[in-house]
């Protein structure tokens, strides 16, 4: 007892801080119920990491165990794509798949964010990995980070999953600023289309088989996703489908979480790296917000039937939040005005536009 | 080649790709939705090459305080009315069209605040101009 009160006094600056850090995502997980089911985790992993001596990370800690089984092998990351898959419905894309163009338009924040970080001093593989957070989708961000720049892996985590969860903060100043009352009041006619069961099933299979075939690396993460999906809507796996969104889900993000936490010891990120990496994070969801607006302006230049722009800044992978965030704008604009249907349409669509983009990520970088 | 121009480079042929891309899947969606299109069966009652067949239609009767104006102290105006139709919404699918009418002579407010919240998509559909057409229908 009295070596652990001496060990317990080596707490360093850097270990109070990360304390603090810790003590922050607690707050934004409990108080302000931001991506609860990781931030926690991974506060909680932040805070085993930074204890002196701590017997959870090192050579035999458990968490170091779980980091080399789980996040070296990219295993985790790859199997919260099979949940993922399970809980999409494309159903809104499927019916309206002309919002296919706004999901690759809000990937511009990405590529925008590698350029910003490669002028800013950061190796190629490293700027790939820092503006892959634009692509609004934190395993995407955890899966490119563990491939190309594994040390900066935490920082990258917290950026992506915290600016997701800030997405109702971050993109209303950006449209408003981008967009006029009136284009914001624009009302898009929704078509209630039946899309069958056999489009559904051929659906993810085709994905799978186009992006693996224009990007073979990216079968990891396209493949699992559409494994996921198609496991949901095949019919005739409801026992695998729900274990996927929900036992599968539950367990590999508690793994994850608190994995990721545990890689935040302050020696490694206390740096000006880590605040770096969380500027342009935030500089990635205002690229993406301002790219998808800016796109479905010039589309309106040559469209009869307009779109309303704010369903552009919806083509970023936060699902469903940012949909809701457009949809809400459009009502606080105009109470009668339904913009759901659309914004969720685009929203799906930036879930595959960012898996895609990642996997094209890793195929040009490499 | 700098690392910044390559980054460009990757950022051109990246964003080209995830266009062309997602371009093609909507292409081919659109060509897969039309190529699997579901038939719809001849709904009972109508004759082959006859009349085209009638919408179904519920008619949601409410009443209480939920639909008077100076209801805040039981919920929202519209609150019984939302809730009953939301439930018969979920149930019947999107094919239906929704009449809603107070018992009352009242509810004006109360089904007007009840478009905005309960049931958005499908009372877009019917119109709330319509919806109050039925306020005193039964």
């Amino acid at each position: 007892m009295l070596e652990g009160l001496v060990m317990g006094m080596k707490l360093s600056l850097g270990n109070l801080i990360m304390f603090g850090v810790a003590g922050v995502l607690f707050w934004l997980a409990i108080r302000k119920d931001y991506e609860p089911m990781l931030l926690l985790p991974m506060g909680f992993g932040a805070l085993l990491a930074n204890i002196p001596f701590s017997s959870a990370i090192g050579e035999e800690g458990p968490l170091t165990v779980l980091y080399q089984a789980g996040i070296a092998t990219e295993l985790f990351p790859v199997l919260i794509f099979i949940a993922v898959g399970a809980m999409v419905d494309f159903g809104p894309l499927l019916r309206n798949p002309v919002m296919l163009v706004f999901g690759a338009a809000a990937q511009v924040g990405i590529f925008l964010t590698m350029l910003t970080a490669t002028q800013l001093g950061f190796t190629l593989k490293q700027a790939a990995s820092i503006g892959i957070i634009g692509a609004a989708d934190g395993p995407t961000s955890i899966y490119v980070a563990s491939i190309f720049a594994r040390e900066l892996l935490a920082p990258i985590s917290v950026a992506a999953y915290s600016y997701m969860a800030l997405v109702p903060i971050i993109q209303p100043p950006v449209i408003r600023l981008l967009t006029t009352p009136a284009e914001r009041r624009i009302r898009m006619d929704y078509k209630d289309l039946k899309v069958s069961r056999t489009v559904k099933i051929l659906f993810p299979i085709m994905v799978t088989v186009v992006a693996g075939i224009v990007a073979p690396i990216s079968v990891a993460l396209v493949g699992l996703l559409m494994f996921g999906n198609l496991i949901r809507e095949c019919g005739v796996l409801e026992r695998l489908s729900k274990a996927a969104q929900n036992e599968l889900a539950s367990l590999v993000t508690l793994l994850l979480g608190i994995t990721i936490g545990s890689t935040m010891v302050a020696s490694e990120f206390l740096t000006p790296t880590t605040l770096m990496i969380l500027g342009m994070g935030l500089v990635a969801f205002v690229f993406d917000t301002a790219g998808g607006v800016i796109f479905a302006k010039a589309l309106n230049l040559f469209l009869r039937t307009k779109v309303n722009p704010m369903v552009g800044a919806a083509g970023i992978s936060a699902f469903p939040m940012s949909a809701r965030v457009i949809h809400k704008m459009g009502m606080q604009e105009d109470p009668t005005n339904y913009l759901i249907m659309h914004a969720v349409g685009a929203n799906v669509a930036g879930q595959i536009g960012s898996i895609i983009a990642g996997g094209l990520i890793l195929a040009l970088v490499r | 080649m700098t690392t910044t121009q390559t980054a460009l480079l990757i950022s051109g042929i990246g964003m080209g790709t995830v266009f062309l891309v997602l371009g093609f899947f909507a292409v081919l969606i659109k060509l897969m939705v039309a190529a699997f299109a579901e038939k719809t069966a001849t709904p009972a009652g109508s004759e082959p090459g006859g009349d085209k067949p009638k919408a179904k239609e519920v008619k949601v009767m409410a009443g209480g305080s939920g639909l008077r104006d100076n209801s805040a102290q039981d919920g929202p105006p519209g609150h019984v009315v939302g809730a009953i139709s939301a439930v018969l919404a979920s149930y019947l699918g999107p094919d239906v069209r929704f009449r809603i009418a107070s018992i009352r002579p009242a509810g004006g407010s109360g089904m007007a605040t009840f478009s905005r919240w309960a049931l958005a998509g499908r009372l877009a559909q019917v119109g709330t101009r319509e919806l109050f057409g039925f306020r005193r229908g039964l």
